[in-house]
């Protein structure tokens, strides 16, 4: 049960629209009972309708959650109305009113104003529960209930079946694959029987000393990092995999995984497709998507939670494109969002196939799993074959990359020595990138295969300001454009300055 | 005697009539063009990296007393920061809405407008703009009435307060001085990432045109300071919308056109002395006649009360 706890806590983090405001019944109920069964709908108070213009979203109230944990004093905790013979405020069993029936936006006659009203009932009950103990507590911060962006109406609470998990944790002989404490010492996690403690325990706010996953990136870490480890593995039954089948269960019951049915091509999808865009530097990746399907365990290896969350229930897969506003909501404020918290964006499309640490780019993938990759990689060019690889693919013949005659063609290590004056020499690899380049004009951009002829960066970058070219990078200005341009785009290779140019040491420095 | 009311009704006609000839010349001012050899430069917000070695060359090269924090700090972007006495070129950070970027870097100095407000509002001439499109600001002839920091549309000169002999107004001076001997601005020159490119006002609309088209994803469709406030020498390329990263939405028509419209046609065609006299003849004529009316009454009144 403790691990229950941590999940619903761990909702108040990722969901703190939803975990509301314990406390003020504000949604008509009509007439609940001491033991509340429900069928109340989600609403919402510090409404537009009362309110007027409001510079933060409408607070989201769940009352049925809150009958549910306050039990039996549930409607007395709120509703209450003006006892006469004693002066205070008594609750009587059916006689259950909205806030806004009494309370007036102003204080009047005795009777508190609303937004008083509301901040005294919920606050203090939340606060109370925090001191004694309890827990889910309910926002006790400004922002947990006066969200400034909505969650999706369909997320909902988690309820976490600790039974359920249960014999998959014995599978591994212990409870370890949640719980673990840190061990001071060794300086990592380990599992302690009977220490076994609810996840906001340490991951919750404020974080304890050694932790750095907040609690909405660490459950969500470990409940989906398992169930999708399981579904790769083919396991015949898994936990959700999707945002809804946890979130919104009773809508997206989560179909329990199938392999079979998962390795099922969902898409029409051309079996061989050439991966690319328009403009870029190098030619694009003929990719044989069958191939790969047929060989990984499932979809989602390469088609990470984002996409795959969105595409694993057929009956959406209509309206796919217009799924991702289900959380990407105000388009822009919520991309940005969205990269902070890293879900597969943030990355440019070119990072997303070349991260060598990423599990689902190319480069990662072909990397960690040691399958049988264009010549493991060796060189862009075996991959990045272009249009006569497309064709050479089609018709079923390895893919062989145009073999370019540049036979030890440059130096080996290019000493770059603009900036002397200031820093050591660039030692620039260059036998290294024409490896992995192989084409020399994806630098040497003037040069073609035909011409034999490779003039360096200077023979036409001068240092010097030319004012008849204005458009032509000098030649400082050259090589950080290449080097970085690619180094940022292909999230490769190094972009901070000291990485390439070290700081000239005073002994060394020029007269 | 003409009357206090009197005097400002007529005085009201008289302004009236030099209103309506300026409002007549306000339509006919015309815009300024850039001067076809005026230099200028090309900020493309999507090369700088935030580096600050402009500010650092630009510090130097204009004797400027030390920063507070080194160059090298990128903590200074924490906080925005405006040009200053101390610093005639500061590079500021903003989020990015790109998902690949985290930052957006922009560098801010004088713009050097084609027609510039602050040379427009100088009373002395002190502010100057050249042919080579560089906007400077002479010491001597200076008399400190800061006109020229209250006209820029930019807000960028700074003027010493801190000083009680020879203030001056500090601003960028698109390096006119090296400009003069055949070298680049400074801040040009320093950027390692050729982020700010120096040239040719006119070809550099053509690059800075050149690479939107060419790379439509990569910025916004529009070249900041091709018309705003009638040109600048300093064009900005952006990622992003210009309004998120601290630029002004500013008219097209430069300010000194309506200023100067408004002063001038006050003095167009001699007017104002015109009016001025012929309304001080017609009040001579009318306090004229009056008095001759008030001394025929006078006459026939006198002896009466003689009597």
């Amino acid at each position: 049960m403790t691990f229950a706890r941590g999940m619903e806590s761990g909702m108040k983090a990722k969901a703190r629209a939803l975990i509301l405001a314990s406390g003020t019944a504000l949604v008509l109920c009509g007439g609940c009972t001491p033991a509340p069964s429900g069928n109340i709908p989600v609403g919402y108070i510090a409404k537009v309708e009362v309110y007027g213009d409001l510079d933060r979203y409408p607070v989201r109230f769940d009352h049925d959650r809150h009958t549910d944990r306050l039990g039996a004093d549930a409607c007395a905790s709120c509703h209450h109305e003006r006892d006469d013979s004693g002066g205070g405020v008594t609750y009587v069993s059916g006689h259950e009113a909205a806030c806004e029936t009494c309370h007036g936006l102003e204080a009047s006659n005795g009777t508190r104003g609303l937004t008083e009203a509301y901040h005294d009932t919920c606050l203090k009950c939340h606060e109370e529960r925090s001191e004694e103990g309890k827990r889910p507590t309910g926002p006790q911060a400004c922002s947990g209930c006066h969200v400034k962006q909505p969650l999706p109406d369909w997320v909902e609470p988690v309820t976490f079946e600790h039974a359920w998990h249960i014999p998959v944790m014995e599978r591994d002989g212990s409870c370890a694959a949640c719980h673990h404490v840190w061990d001071e010492k060794r300086g990592e996690r380990v599992y302690v029987k009977g220490e076994e403690k609810a996840c906001d325990t340490c991951h919750g706010e404020p974080l304890a000393p050694h932790v750095k996953t907040r609690l909405r990136e660490a459950i969500h870490g470990a409940c989906l990092g398992c169930h999708r480890k399981e579904r790769a593995q083919g396991a015949a039954r898994t936990g959700p995999v999707v945002c809804q089948g946890c979130h919104d269960p009773a809508r997206y019951p989560e179909p329990f995984a199938q392999p079979s049915l998962l390795k099922q091509p969902r898409f029409e999808k051309a079996d061989i497709i050439l991966i690319g865009r328009p403009n870029a530097v190098m030619p694009g990746v003929p990719f044989n998507h069958k191939v790969h399907q047929e060989k990984t365990p499932d979809c989602i290896v390469c088609h990470t939670s984002h996409v795959f969350a969105m595409a694993d229930y057929t009956e959406n897969l209509p309206y796919l494109g217009e799924r991702c506003n289900l959380c990407h909501t105000a388009a822009e404020a919520d991309m940005s969002e969205a990269s902070r918290h890293r879900l597969s964006v943030g990355l440019t499309p070119e990072a997303a196939y070349h991260d060598e640490k990423a599990p689902a780019s190319c480069i990662g993938c072909h990397t960690a799993r040691n399958t049988k990759g264009p010549k493991q990689f060796k060189s862009c060019s075996s991959c990045h074959s272009g249009e006569k690889g497309l064709e050479a693919m089609r018709k079923g013949r390895p893919v062989v990359p145009e073999t370019v005659q540049w036979p030890e063609n440059g130096p080996r290590i290019y000493l770059i020595q603009e900036l002397v004056d200031r820093f050591e020499p660039v030692q620039f690899p260059h036998a290294d990138h024409q490896q992995m380049a192989i084409e020399c004009q994806v630098c040497h951009h003037h040069t073609t295969p035909k011409t034999g002829k490779t003039p360096r960066c200077k023979t036409c970058h001068k240092s010097a300001f030319d004012p008849e070219q204005p458009a032509k990078p000098r030649l400082v200005g050259s090589y950080h454009q290449m080097c970085l341009g690619c180094h940022r785009d292909m999230g490769m290779g190094p972009v901070k300055c000291l990485k390439c140019h070290q700081k000239r040491s005073e002994r060394g420095r020029l007269p | 005697m003409i009357s206090r009311r009197r005097f400002l009704k007529l005085a009201g006609a008289a302004a009236g009539a030099t209103a309506l000839e300026s409002s007549v010349s306000i339509a006919s001012t015309e815009r300024r063009e850039p001067d076809p050899n005026a230099l200028g430069c090309l900020f493309d917000a999507t090369l700088c990296v935030g580096c600050r070695q402009c500010e650092a060359a630009c510090n130097r090269v204009n004797e400027l007393p030390p920063p507070d924090r080194p160059f090298e700090d990128p903590g200074v972007f924490r906080e925005h920061r405006d040009t200053s006495i101390r610093a005639y070129t500061v590079v500021n950070r903003y989020d990015s809405r790109a998902p690949d970027r985290k930052h957006v870097h922009v560098k801010t100095q004088c713009m050097h407008c084609v027609d510039p407000s602050c040379v427009s509002a100088c009373l002395v001439g002190a502010m100057r703009k050249h042919p080579n499109g560089a906007v400077t600001w002479d010491t001597v002839a200076c008399i400190g009435c800061r006109y020229c920091v209250v006209a820029c549309p930019f807000g960028v000169p700074r003027y010493e307060f801190d000083k009680g002999i020879e203030p001056r107004v500090m601003k960028c001076t698109l390096c006119y001085p090296r400009l003069e001997q055949g070298l680049m601005p400074a801040c040009a020159e320093a950027c390692p990432m050729e982020a700010i490119k120096f040239g040719p006002r006119a070809r550099l609309l053509e690059v800075a045109h050149a690479r939107l088209e060419k790379h439509p994803e990569r910025y916004v469709d529009h070249v900041y300071g091709e018309r705003e406030v009638g040109g600048t020498s300093w064009l900005y390329i952006a990622p992003q919308s210009f309004a998120s990263l601290g630029f002004l939405d500013l008219p097209e028509d430069a300010p000194p056109r309506t200023t100067e419209a408004i002063q001038h046609g006050v003095f167009k065609h001699f007017a104002a002395p015109i009016l001025i006299y012929a309304g001080l003849g017609v009040l001579m004529a009318k306090s004229a006649r009056r008095r001759q009316q008030e001394d025929a009454a006078g006459d026939g009144e006198a002896p009466a009360d003689e009597g």
